[in-house]
């Protein structure tokens, strides 16, 4: 991959995947700009039996996530992530969706989370001080992957001999390798990834139970809701989607952040100048490159979308990636702003599925830039070796880096 | 009245407590596929027969409060005329659009209990259920049931799906073990099963080319469960295919599709995948 490969796919609306590697390296800009303006509300092939329509407007996504009698949350992802059962609380709706994720909400609040600000630091410190003297690492294996993975996992208290297999299935999950080629048999290695998942984790709710410790799972296991306990479905089911949610996004957030910031040397100057500037940073990133590029909705009850009829049954990509490109909402929405004011963007979600590990997310990205620019204020990507893997989450997936070494 | 309408389960804990977060999962489930019309509420499939007045309306609310709008309930009753007249109306109130006579077997009883229920509900869909069919056709404005044979309408546990029917108003489509393969097949892959059903409904000429097709896709999404040597799913998948395509074969007949027999492994296996186990005795 090249920084100059730009060109622009002819893309028709029936064909439109979110899944589309011709639409990697920033190549999709120019595709759903088109789109949501010349038929903001389209219907794709490319996924599903009877396909899928897309919202692109940033008004309808908006109403969409704000109507979950209309839109159901399940399945979250086209095509569908493959799994027996609705996956936990993201795909949730009310009036069950609150009081399940209320459980967790003492242990992801924004107090909750500072606290844990030097132990993340420390984290990304142990990550970043090793690779620092060889002058060039590949960023996303070394470090990215692996600074949220230690973070969620230890919530968990996963023994590290089995954090690379887990990496690897929800790999498996969130990607779909292979799913143009052959959904087929995609669906049969999803569908049994999901099952080794479930097993892993049904066996560690067991063990909790035998052994409680102060981790999610065992806190889980002792939760109530109206004085019922959770079933043990309930609780394998949220750790399915807790571990992909803040592994995946914040890793791959991070990735999409340092490309930027080989992109755009005069922001990285900023940011070395000024570490207060980071989370506007952040935001900006997060909308400029939509890492997630939007999550899906099954429609609940007949109506109609900018003329669209959208029937009980059908399947909604809500397409942040255009809504956080939509001028109706952001002024020159193409540029990047490092101090665009106000940032509502889509990509943490909006409404009651707003992302619930957004504080962690947002904690973890600070501190990882914060601490790197300290110790390499300048880097450079060797940009035909930078690779990006469409999924659920859109992973910058290869970031070769190289820097000086002084001294 | 036309189309899907299946027969919920009740999944209740091991207590015999009902489980209501997973009712709801398990009804939007239901809702979010677009070839099922409606949902039945306490009716053979959830076990309306073990439960109590109480819980059968502590059923119905979570079944209201977890559909979408306009989205049908048919709440069933028994066909008891001491009560059907106050049960019916309450169910009306909570928020079903139509009424499931149960039938009590006993033909002077459910004739009058129907009458007593459509003075109660004279504008709500009524569906006779398990009673001679000749009582159900006796009353106008009453949707029958039939399975079996043509004579005798839909027995208790039977019934996991209707289905729309030339011959008769409504009919099943699965029974008996069957019908815990095709409930566990919409967990599997809910968009797939909406579509077989739409199939067998819209064109029964073609059945074998398309469930072959079709069902592909859901066995292998079985098969990935438990492995590509499971035989407790391929013989899910068998009896789905069995039933529905014995069904469109026959489908101006007077008889039924045949009870499909899957092993006790299977159906355990099935009870698991269908809402994990948790279902009351004698319909795993």
């Amino acid at each position: 991959m090249s920084k100059a490969d730009t060109s622009i796919p002819h893309i028709a609306p029936e064909e439109f995947s979110p899944m589309d590697d011709r639409l990697t390296n920033g190549r999709w800009v120019s595709v759903v700009n088109e789109l949501r303006e010349k038929c903001p509300v389209f219907h794709s092939s490319a996924h599903e039996d009877d396909g899928f329509h897309v919202l692109t407007r940033y008004e309808d996504l908006m109403y969409a996530h704000l109507h979950p009698e209309i839109y159901s949350s399940c399945p979250i992802t086209i095509p569908p992530a493959g799994l027996t059962r609705p996956w936990g609380v993201i795909e949730a709706d009310p009036p069950i969706h609150k009081p399940l994720r209320t459980l967790l909400n003492p242990h992801m609040s924004k107090k909750a989370i500072a606290a844990q600000e030097q132990h993340y630091r420390d984290i990304a410190i142990s990550l970043i001080e090793p690779v620092v003297p060889r002058g060039k690492a590949e960023l996303v294996e070394e470090i990215f992957k692996k600074f949220p993975l230690q973070i969620i996992l230890e919530l968990f208290g996963t023994p590290e001999d089995e954090k690379p297999r887990l990496v690897e299935l929800f790999h498996i999950l969130a990607h779909r390798p292979g799913e143009r080629e052959d959904p087929a048999e995609v669906q049969r290695v999803t569908a049994a990834a999901a099952q080794e998942l479930y097993d892993y984790f049904t066996a560690m709710l067991e063990q909790r139970r035998k052994q409680p410790g102060d981790d999610l799972v065992s806190i889980l296991s002792e939760a109530v809701i109206d004085g019922e306990p959770l079933t043990d479905y309930e609780i394998v089911d949220y750790a399915m989607i807790i571990v992909p949610a803040g592994f995946e996004t914040t890793a791959y957030g991070l990735s999409h952040a340092f490309r930027t910031l080989a992109r755009l040397p005069e922001v990285r100057q900023q940011l070395v100048d000024d570490f207060s500037l980071i989370p506007s940073f952040i935001e900006e990133v997060l909308r400029y490159e939509s890492p997630s590029k939007g999550l899906a909705r099954t429609v609940m009850v007949d109506h109609e979308v900018q003329g669209q009829k959208l029937r009980r049954g059908d399947r909604v990509l809500l397409l942040w990636a255009s809504g956080n490109r939509d001028p109706a909402e952001f002024d020159r929405p193409d540029e990047f702003d490092l101090q665009r004011k106000p940032n509502r963007h889509l990509s943490f979600g909006v409404g009651a599925h707003r992302c619930m590990g957004i504080h962690m997310a947002r904690l973890s990205m600070q501190v990882m830039i914060e601490e790197w620019l300290k110790r390499v204020p300048e880097f450079e990507l060797d940009w035909e070796r930078v690779e990006e893997t469409p999924g659920f989450t859109w992973a910058v997936s290869a970031l070769p880096a190289s820097w000086s070494v002084s001294g | 009245m036309h189309g899907l309408y299946v027969d919920l389960i009740a999944p209740c804990a091991a207590d015999g407590h009902f489980l209501q977060r997973e009712y709801h999962v398990h009804l939007r489930r239901m809702a979010r596929i677009r070839d099922v019309q409606g949902v039945v509420v306490n009716g053979p499939a959830g076990e309306a027969s073990v439960l109590d007045y109480t819980m059968r309306m502590d059923i119905l609310k979570a079944a209201r409060s977890a559909a979408p709008a306009g989205f049908p309930l048919l709440a069933a009753v028994p066909a008891d005329t001491n009560s059907i007249t106050d049960e019916a109306s309450a169910a009306l109130e909570l928020g079903a659009t139509g009424i499931v006579v149960l039938g009590s077997g006993t033909e002077q009883e459910d004739s009058k209990a129907l009458q007593l229920a459509l003075d109660a509900a004279p504008d709500a869909t009524l569906v006779a259920w398990n009673m001679p069919y000749a009582v159900a056709a006796s009353l106008s404005g009453v949707t029958a049931v039939v399975s079996g044979t043509a004579g005798q309408t839909a027995g208790n546990g039977e019934l996991a799906v209707m289905l729309t029917d030339q011959n008769f108003d409504l009919r099943a489509i699965s029974s008996g073990q069957a019908a815990g393969a095709v409930l566990a097949s919409a967990n599997i892959s809910e968009a797939l099963w909406g579509r077989v059903f739409r199939y067998a409904a819209d064109e029964p000429g073609r059945a074998e080319e398309i469930y072959s097709d079709r069902l592909q896709g859901l066995q292998q999404a079985l098969l990935a469960l438990d492995g590509p040597n499971s035989d407790d799913y391929r013989q899910v998948v068998a009896a789905i295919k069995h039933c529905l395509f014995t069904m469109t074969q026959n489908s101006s007949a007077a008889t039924f599709p045949p009870l499909v027999e899957i092993g006790d492994t299977a159906r355990e296996t099935l009870s698991n995948a269908l809402l994990g186990g948790r279902l009351l005795p004698g319909m795993a």
